[in-house]
């Protein structure tokens, strides 16, 4: 009985102050939704702002930065392939010399044999750094998929929608790692066996060449397209089957709490609502940062592999007037294998892109 | 243009001298006209200083390689060498001699375009 007094005496004493959490700090649904940021490289996090979780994230700046960054990006392009191009055009025009001093020879042949074969010796040296640019990026929207990924498939799960994110998650993974192990396992390959033929056949008038090079051409598209519309398409059914299970679960779980729980089910109820508003709104925001990162990310492989495109084909233009069809050829097929690398890019930051579209379009009930 | 008028000044005065002297002294007509043509190459390379200008500014501004361009300046020299050896083979009725200079050009530009293949082939046996 003395025991249960000193209890109920000392007991006021221990009572401690208890708030609710300030409005003002970002909802935590259990996961770390900043590594959405955190996880990009200094200057792409610049490009991307400020991550608001309050829902106030400056899209329109982000975009605009974004914009800059890619004209930027352009101009430093335009000056290192430009030197590039211009040293070949060059040599493209000593051999049209040449070829004009020794009009009506067999050494004339020789001459675009010489020219063709030290335009491939510059090109294939900057195609070759340009190759492992391109495996450059991969790796880097490759690491940012694995932060950024995680991150809003947990936003969306938090605002009722478990099923269907998850098995979204898991197709994008999926995917993704697919993906990646096709371009490194195939697609590279077939870029480099393009290059080599298209050098080879510059030189070698041999038809087995053009058509080989015609194959790994169509075959790198095949490729790249396919698991693009495979992916595309089982996102799009995942999200139609799953969808509909989470928002009928959603709606069951809130009528059950309204209508077992008698007096303080329907606050309950509600209460639940402002939750799942607020974990959509982390989602949201995270979303759309990933978006802009994303494509802030893209960015410098596009500017490069697009210039680049673009200047061989005007080179090879040029080329066709001037030097003869074997230059032409030659610079015609670098252009193709700019276009290559430009999908291999372009196929896995569409993909990261639809996948993080997903997580923000997941249907909550 | 002055150097071309000179040129086809001398040209017809050896031709001239070529008619007149071919039926008598078949041998001092094909001296005649390989004189002529050493002379004019000899006059004609005055010219090539823009060549070679065009040349260095592209090495210097494009950053192009001797290893690069070298053997196209050399496979057109060996043409135009071959073309003149060959052509003074058939003025003296030396068809099976005209030949064998156009196959030694031949061989020749192989010759000097081999490393600048041989370059391309080991960089191609390395991207594959």
């Amino acid at each position: 009985m003395k025991r249960l007094l000193l209890i109920l005496l000392i007991a006021p004493f221990l009572i401690v102050s208890a708030y609710a959490e300030d409005g003002s700090t970002p909802p935590d649904a259990g996961f770390d939704v900043r590594t959405v940021r955190d996880a990009l490289p200094e200057d792409v996090r610049d490009v991307g702002g400020e991550l608001r979780l309050d829902g106030d994230y400056d899209s329109a700046g982000a975009l605009e930065r974004l914009w800059n960054r890619f004209l930027v990006q352009i101009a430093d392009s335009l000056r290192e392939s430009a030197r590039e191009v211009l040293a070949v055009l060059a040599l493209a025009m000593l051999c049209t010399l040449g070829s004009v001093l020794t009009q009506g020879q067999k050494q004339a042949e020789y001459i675009q044999i010489a020219g063709c074969a030290a335009a491939s010796c510059l090109l294939a040296d900057g195609t070759g750094s340009l190759v492992g640019r391109a495996t450059a990026a991969l790796s880097e929207l490759s690491d940012y998929a694995s932060a950024v990924l995680p991150a809003v498939y947990s936003a969306a799960a938090a605002c009722g929608a478990p099923g269907s994110a998850s098995a979204r998650y898991a197709a994008s993974c999926f995917a993704l790692d697919t993906l990646m192990a096709a371009s490194q396992s195939l697609i590279l390959p077939l870029i480099y066996a393009t290059i080599a033929m298209a050098v080879c056949g510059s030189i070698f008038d041999n038809p087995l060449l053009k058509s080989g090079l015609k194959l790994t051409k169509k075959l790198a598209g095949m490729l790249m397209t396919g698991m693009t519309m495979v992916f595309t398409g089982f996102l799009s059914v995942t999200g139609l089957v799953t969808g509909s299970a989470d928002a009928a679960a959603v709606k069951a779980t809130k009528t059950v709490i309204s209508a077992a729980i008698p007096v303080v089910g329907k606050i309950l109820s509600d209460a639940a609502s402002s939750v799942l508003a607020a974990a959509s709104l982390v989602r949201n925001a995270a979303g759309a940062f990933g978006l802009v990162a994303v494509c802030a990310l893209c960015v410098a492989p596009f500017a490069a592999f697009g210039v680049r495109k673009l200047m061989f084909s005007l080179a090879a233009a040029a080329a066709e007037m001037t030097a003869g069809e074997r230059m032409a050829r030659l610079l015609g097929e670098f252009s193709s294998v700019m276009g290559i690398l430009l999908g291999l890019v372009g196929c896995y930051g569409v993909m990261l892109l639809m996948s993080i579209v997903s997580a923000i379009r997941t249907v909550t009930g | 243009m002055e150097l071309m008028f000179r040129v086809s000044a001398s040209v017809i005065c050896v031709l001239l001298v070529s008619l007149l002297i071919r039926r008598t002294n078949p041998e001092m007509a094909a001296l005649l006209g390989l004189a002529v043509v050493a002379v004019i190459l000899l006059a004609s390379l005055r010219l090539s200083s823009g060549i070679q200008e065009l040349h260095g500014f592209v090495r210097d501004k494009f950053g192009l390689s001797e290893t690069v361009m070298q053997p196209v300046i050399k496979c057109v020299a060996a043409a135009i060498v071959t073309r003149l050896t060959a052509d003074l083979c058939k003025d003296s009725s030396q068809s099976a001699a005209a030949a064998a200079v156009e196959l030694a050009g031949s061989l020749c530009a192989l010759g000097i375009i081999m490393p600048l293949l041989m370059t391309m082939l080991r960089m191609v046996g390395g991207l594959l």
